[in-house]
């Protein structure tokens, strides 16, 4: 389950595509910070990654920031590893840090289970929106409700957000085995740990 | 015989749309799990399986990778042949359609 809205965010210090360490205290925005649990392989953040390119060219300037977390397994998925990271946010323009959370650490404690799922925190770092980005995944062009752009306004305006919460639109993050933490003991998962804590 | 009806490589994107609808909520209701209540998702994820119905003659998961080899891809035909697994494990099968029932 997502982390609950008025929660503060959970820290977090994880490698860039740039090489860098980067934390949330020093991605986060002077009036808030999108924080969107993405990768490279999933159709819907495919089909989203205009948009978040766009979200951050028009919200940087008015002082938030965003930062995208891959929380997927690379070794299932090796199209989502670090190296592979790199080329898409390369080809596809990202100006924000695209990072990878290679324990699943992060998403663990923010409760992501999808992407593209956001987490919007205000200036305090504190969750006032989490969900989806807008109503229309594959056509931009037919949105009709922008659920994170008008959380973002109602944030930058001091008004209470209307929809603090909503479905994301995605593909599950991809756990390693045992990784989500459930102790499910999936026939076929070889986590020990996980097993073990049954 | 294809399980769900007459292969369908012409449809129309709204007769597709029309199709998955219909598979899906049959689903839901003879299955063993439910379907997802919020109206935007599944909208979004019944547009998706109707886009890959017309692009590929079948309603494939619209979050798994279409290969274009039929004898691989019929594994993704929705419900994917993953989703018991994935529900088992994380509640959800991986676009989120089907959920673990109450």
């Amino acid at each position: 389950m997502a982390i609950e809205i008025g929660q503060k965010a959970p820290q977090f210090e994880l490698p860039g595509v740039d090489d860098k360490t980067h934390s949330l205290a020093q991605v986060k925005g002077p009036q808030g910070t999108i924080v969107v649990f993405s990768c490279n392989h999933c159709p819907y953040v495919v089909m989203y990654e205009e948009r978040m390119v766009k979200l951050h060219r028009d919200y940087a300037p008015r002082g938030i920031t965003m930062v995208a977390i891959n929380a997927n397994d690379t070794e299932a998925y090796p199209a989502d590893n670090l190296e592979n990271m790199k080329l898409r946010a390369a080809s596809r323009g990202f100006e924000f840090p695209y990072l990878i959370d290679e324990s699943q650490e992060s998403a663990r404690l923010y409760g992501a289970t999808r992407t593209p799922e956001v987490f919007l925190l205000d200036e305090s770092g504190t969750v006032v929106y989490h969900g989806r980005i807008d109503d229309n995944a594959e056509d931009a062009g037919a949105v009709e409700r922008h659920d994170l752009r008008e959380a973002l306004e109602q944030l930058l305006a001091g008004s209470p957000i209307a929809v603090p919460d909503t479905t994301p639109i995605g593909c599950g993050i991809k756990w390693r085995l045992g990784g989500c933490g459930s102790g499910c003991a999936t026939k076929g998962c070889a986590d020990r740990k996980c097993n073990s804590e049954k | 015989m294809w399980p769900f009806g007459r292969r369908a490589d012409k449809l129309s994107m709204e007769q597709a749309i029309e199709r998955a609808e219909r598979l899906v909520r049959k689903y839901g209701q003879t299955g063993p799990y439910r379907l997802v209540e919020d109206p935007v998702v599944l909208r979004n994820l019944v547009r998706g399986l109707a886009r890959n119905w017309v692009r590929h003659g079948l309603p494939l998961c619209p979050c798994k990778k279409v290969t274009g080899k039929r004898e691989v891809d019929k594994w993704i035909v929705c419900p994917c042949r993953e989703h018991h697994e994935e529900i088992a494990r994380d509640g959800s099968c991986c676009c989120g359609l089907f959920h673990k029932g109450d």
